[in-house]
């Protein structure tokens, strides 16, 4: 930990949604990230990228049972890694519903 | 997967009329039930579908690229197509940027690893800036499909 960046931290999750991480749970992941004071990452095998930036997230193409480690840097860098944690637990708010959408 | 996987070379559109949101989603359907990849009783209850999806968050995702998507009971196996505006199209994308380039997927209902890796595929070749840029630039529907089997074939590196 560096004395330039107080508040840091990491946590590993695991995709469970059936659909993996698909466009409207990036789109989900970056909305929740945005509404806090912290840079997230998320690190999958050697591949590092922006939560804010779609494009990235999809191309990692995470599966159902994946486990991705977030990186958050910033004031407020454990409560947004609480809210994403619960967010990856919640399984973006979709297997409970499974319908048209995805 | 590759983008000969899922798109449709005759359904590919180089030059979009559309200029809004629904009518983009319509001229890209049109183009896949032309092409013989839909049928036309469907087309309704797709076009349907993709606007339900998108009022769940729309699937602009940024950088001039949209993603219009759904799972639908009609096909059995994902089928998709690309087009390209000129002009640029407002898509409510993520980033208030319009959209240039889309990739439009109809994926049966129980096959989400298939889309996952379609859209895992676009991600990745559109990652790159000089695929991006060549993709916008395409005047015709060879110059498109071209270009898609020379990313298929990693001439982009990626």
């Amino acid at each position: 930990m560096e004395a330039m960046n107080p508040a840091q931290a990491s946590r590993t999750v695991t995709v469970a949604n059936r659909a993996g991480l698909h466009a409207r749970a990036a789109l989900l992941l970056a909305n929740c990230v945005r509404e806090f004071q912290a840079k997230v990452e998320l690190v999958m095998d050697r591949q590092r990228v922006d939560a804010l930036d779609m494009l990235q997230v999809l191309s990692l193409g995470a599966n159902q049972g994946q486990s991705i480690t977030l990186e958050a840097s910033g004031l407020e860098a454990e409560a947004v890694l609480d809210a994403l944690e619960r967010l990856f637990a919640a399984r973006f708010h979709e297997d409970e519903a499974e319908g048209e959408d995805h | 997967m590759k983008f000969a996987d899922f798109v449709s070379p005759e359904a590919i559109r180089a030059e979009l009329a559309a200029d809004d949101k629904e009518s983009v989603i319509r001229e890209m359907v049109q183009a896949l039930l032309d092409a013989g990849k839909l049928d036309a009783g469907d087309m309704e209850s797709i076009v349907r579908a993709i606007l339900n999806r998108e009022e769940l968050g729309s699937t602009g995702i940024g950088r001039g690229v949209a993603v219009p998507h759904t799972k639908h009971a009609s096909v059995d196996q994902l089928v998709g197509t690309v087009a390209v505006s000129r002009e640029g199209v407002d898509f409510d994308s993520l980033d208030g940027e319009k959209v240039y380039l889309f990739f439009l997927l109809v994926s049966p209902l129980d096959r989400p690893g298939d889309h996952l890796r379609a859209l895992e595929n676009i991600a990745r070749q559109l990652h790159n800036e000089t695929f991006c840029r060549f993709l916008k630039q395409s005047k015709t529907r060879e110059e498109i499909r071209q270009l898609l089997e020379e990313a298929d074939n990693n001439q982009f590196g990626s």
